[in-house]
C-alpha cells in the first residue's frame, strides 16, 4: 500500500488572460520510508506538486491519494485534521510563530490535536533535544539563527508522528553548510524513524544522501517518476 | 483554551501603540457611558423625589372613570362623592404596601388683592398628610412665613412670583373668586400664610396650596377629584396600581389610577430628554469601539496571514482560526473596559472632592453635579463591548480563515 498516489494530476493557474500549466498530467507513487528529493529548475512545478501532496490545494484535474484517501472527497475540516495527523510541513521561510518560543512552536500541532500540555511539552522537549536545540527552549524565533530557526520547524514537522514530512525548499534561505546538515538531519531523522520526507529543492550540492530523486521539468516528471 | 489567549495576549502586548490607542478608545467609550449614565440616574433619583414629594403627587392617584377626559366639562358627575372617598380610603390602605391615601381637589379661578386680579391654580390639600407625603423633602423647598395648617382654614401658600405680582408677603390678605360646580360666582377671604419656590418660573406666578376644606367650599361641594396615594417603596409603584386597580373594580368602584410618572410633566420630559442624549453617546461610543477594533484586529489579520496559512497547514481548523482572533478582540474588549473602569472611578472621586456646581434650565439655584456609580450598569456595559469586540474581531479573522491555505501561506 502506497502512502501517497498521484493520478494524471494537472494544474493550471490564471494569470490573467493566459492559463499556466504548472503541472501537466503527474503519476507518482511514494511508499512509507522513502526519503524523496524533487529537484527541477524555476518554476517546474515542484511548490504546485508539494502543495498537492500536502492537502493544502487542490489539483484542476486528476486524483491525490493520501494514505489511500482522496483528498478531493473530504471536507474542509477532515482535510484539516488529515495534515495534523498524519502530515508534516517545513517551510522554505520557516514560519514559526514569532511570539512563541521554540518549545512553544513545537508543541502546537499537538496541542491543535487536544494533547494534554504536559504530555505536549515532554513530546516537544524531546523533539528539540534531538534536533540538537535543547539550550534553546525558551528563545523566541527572533532570537535564533535560520538554521535553528528550521530546525525548531523540523522538530515541530515531526512532534506528531507524522507519516509523511513535505518540506518545500527548507534550505533554500540557508548557507551551503548548515543546508547539508538539515538535510542530513531529516535524512537521520527517516532512517531512524522511518518518516517519510518529500522535500522540494534545486540545489545540487544537498543530493548526495538522497535515495530517490524526482526530476521535475515544465510540469512533468523527467526522472525517477517510478522507484530505483 | 489557554495556549491561544496566550497567543492572543502576547500579539496585544507585541503592538503595545496599536493596541494602546484601541484600549484606549474602548476605555473612554466606556467611562463617558457610564458617568453619564451615573448621571442621569442620580436625576432621575432626584426627578422622581422632587414629583412624588416636591410636587406632592404621591405614587399613584385615583380618579373616577372618565375624570381625565370629562372632568373638566362635567365635574360634578367624575368626582368621588364623600361616601366614596371614605370606602376607596379603607380599602386602599388596607394594602400593605400603602402608608397614606388622601383626598385632594384641584381648582382654579382669580385671585385678587383688592385693586388688581388675576387667575390662579390651586390644589386642595389636607395639610397633616401633606407634610406626610413631603417627608423630609420639605426643607428642599421652604416655605417663607407659615405652612399650611389644620387650624387655619383660610391660610394659603402662594408662589413667590405670584405675591410679588400682588405685592402680598406672608401674613397680606387677598380674596379668591370661583364659580362654584352648580355655576353661581363664589368668593373667600385669604391669608398668606406663606410664600414658596414651586422651582419652575412656568408655575411660579399661578400656583396657590389651599386647605382641602377651604377649596371644597369655595367649589360648594363635599366632592373630591382625586385621591393621592403614598407608598413605601416607590420600586412597587406598577405592581400595586394593578393590585388596587382590581381591589377597587372588585368592590364595584370604576377608577383610573396614574402614577407619577406619568403625571408629572416634567420627569418624562427630562427624562426622555436624557434617554435621547444617552442612546446618542452610546451610539457613538458602539461605532468608535466597533470601528477601532475592527481597524486593530483587520491589521493583525492582515500582518499575519502567512502565521493564518501556517497554522491552517499544521491543522488548525477554520473555526480555530477564528476563535484565536476572537479571543484576541475580546482581550482588547475586557482590558479596554478594566482601563475604563479605573478612569470611571477617578473621574467619579474627583467629581466628589470638588463636588462641582451647576444651574440646570428652570431651576435658580445652582445644583451639585453628583455622579452615582452603578456597578450592575458597569458590570453588563463590560458584557457588552467585550462580546462587541470580539464580533468586531470574528469580521475580519473568518475572511482570512476562509482563504485557500496557499494564498494564505505566498503572503508576504
Ligand atoms: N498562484 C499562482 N498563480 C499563477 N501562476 C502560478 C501560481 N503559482 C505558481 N504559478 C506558476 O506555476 C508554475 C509552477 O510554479 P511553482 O511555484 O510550482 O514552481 P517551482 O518549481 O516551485 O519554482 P521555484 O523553484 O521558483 O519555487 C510557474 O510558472 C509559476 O509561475
Ligand atoms: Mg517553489
Amino acid at each position: 500500500m502506497a502512502l501517497i498516489e498521484t493520478k494524471d494530476i494537472k494544474k493550471d493557474y490564471l494569470l490573467g488572460e493566459t492559463v499556466v500549466h504548472a503541472l501537466r498530467g503527474v503519476n507518482l507513487t511514494i511508499d512509507r520510508g522513502e526519503f524523496v528529493a524533487i529537484w527541477g529548475p524555476s518554476g517546474s512545478g515542484k511548490t504546485t506538486l508539494l502543495n498537492l501532496i500536502g492537502a493544502i490545494d487542490e489539483p484542476s484535474s486528476g486524483q491525490v491519494f493520501i494514505e489511500d484517501q482522496e483528498v478531493a472527497l473530504l471536507s474542509d475540516n477532515r482535510r484539516t485534521e488529515l495534515r495534523n495527523g498524519s502530515i508534516g510541513f517545513i517551510f522554505q521561510g520557516f514560519n514559526l510563530i514569532p511570539v512563541l518560543s521554540a518549545v512553544e512552536n513545537v508543541m502546537l500541532p499537538l496541542q491543535i490535536k487536544g494533547t494534554s500540555f504536559p504530555e505536549a511539552r515532554d513530546r516537544a522537549l524531546s523533539r528539540l533535544d534531538e534536533v540538537g536545540l535543547s539550550d534553546f527552549v525558551r528563545h523566541r524565533p527572533d532570537k535564533m539563527s535560520g538554521g535553528q530557526q528550521q530546525r525548531v520547524a523540523i522538530a515541530r514537522a515531526l512532534v506528531a508522528n507524522p507519516s509523511l514530512v513535505i518540506a518545500d525548499e527548507p534550505t533554500a534561505n540557508l548557507d551551503s553548510d548548515t543546508s547539508r546538515s538539515i538535510i542530513g538531519l531529516m535524512r537521520s531523522l527517516n532512517e531512524k524513524e522511518k518518516t517519510t520526507f518529500i522535500f522540494s529543492t534545486h540545489d545540487q550540492r544537498v543530493l548526495d544522501r538522497v535515495e530517490r530523486l524526482v526530476r521535475l521539468e515544465d510540469g512533468r516528471i523527467q526522472d525517477g517518476g517510478d522507484k530505483k | 483554551m489557554i495556549k491561544w489567549m496566550k497567543i492572543a495576549l502576547r500579539n496585544i502586548l507585541k503592538n503595545k501603540r496599536r493596541s494602546f490607542v484601541t484600549l484606549l478608545a474602548i476605555a473612554m467609550g466606556f467611562a463617558a457611558v457610564s458617568l453619564f449614565r451615573g448621571y442621569i440616574h442620580n436625576t432621575y433619583q432626584g426627578l422622581r423625589e422632587s414629583a412624588i414629594r416636591g410636587e406632592g403627587l404621591g405614587h399613584l392617584t385615583i380618579y373616577k372613570e372618565g375624570w381625565l377626559e370629562k372632568g373638566k366639562i362635567d365635574p360634578d358627575n367624575y368626582m368621588f362623592s364623600q361616601e366614596e372617598l371614605q370606602k376607596i380610603a379603607d380599602l386602599v390602605e388596607e394594602d400593605e404596601d400603602v402608608i397614606l391615601a388622601t383626598p385632594q381637589i384641584h381648582i382654579s379661578g382669580l385671585v385678587s388683592n383688592g385693586r388688581t386680579s388675576t387667575i390662579f391654580l390651586a390644589n386642595g390639600v389636607i395639610p397633616r398628610d401633606d407634610k406626610t407625603i413631603k417627608g423630609a423633602w420639605a426643607a428642599f423647598r421652604p416655605v417663607r412665613g407659615n405652612e399650611l395648617s389644620d387650624k387655619k382654614a383660610y391660610g394659603v401658600e402662594m408662589a413667590q412670583d405670584l405675591a410679588i405680582h400682588l405685592d402680598l408677603k406672608p401674613g397680606g390678605y387677598g380674596v379668591v373668586m370661583a364659580a362654584t360646580l352648580d355655576g353661581q360666582m363664589n368668593a373667600l377671604d385669604i391669608e398668606v400664610a406663606g410664600v414658596y419656590n414651586t422651582g419652575s418660573d412656568a408655575t411660579n406666578d399661578k400656583y396657590l396650596r389651599v386647605p382641602f376644606k377651604f377649596a371644597q367650599s369655595l367649589y360648594d361641594t363635599e366632592k373630591a377629584d382625586r385621591l393621592v396615594v403614598l407608598l413605601g417603596n416607590w420600586e412597587k409603584t406598577e405592581r400595586v396600581r394593578n393590585r388596587l386597580l382590581s381591589t377597587l373594580s372588585g368592590a364595584g368602584f370604576k377608577c383610573e389610577i396614574k402614577t407619577w410618572n406619568e403625571l408629572s410633566l416634567f420627569y418624562s420630559k427630562v427624562k426622555g430628554m436624557f434617554d435621547m442624549i444617552f442612546m446618542f453617546i452610546f451610539s457613538i461610543v458602539f461605532i468608535i469601539v466597533v470601528m477601532s477594533v475592527i481597524n486593530t484586529m483587520g491589521m493583525a489579520v492582515l500582518e499575519r496571514t502567512r502565521e493564518i496559512g501556517t497554522l491552517r497547514a499544521l491543522g488548525l481548523k477554520r473555526r480555530g482560526v477564528s476563535l484565536l482572533f476572537a479571543i484576541e478582540g475580546a482581550m482588547l474588549g475586557f482590558l479596554g473596559t478594566i482601563l475604563g473602569i479605573v478612569l470611571n472611578i477617578a473621574i467619579w472621586a474627583v467629581i466628589r472632592t470638588i463636588e462641582p456646581t451647576y444651574i440646570p434650565p428652570g431651576v435658580s439655584t445652582p445644583v451639585p453635579l453628583t455622579v452615582n456609580l452603578l456597578p450592575q450598569a458597569m458590570f453588563s456595559l463590560m458584557v457588552f463591548l467585550i462580546f462587541l469586540s470580539l464580533i468586531a474581531a470574528i469580521l475580519p479573522a473568518r475572511r482570512a480563515a476562509q482563504k485557500n491555505v496557499v494564498d494564505a501561506l505566498g503572503h508576504v
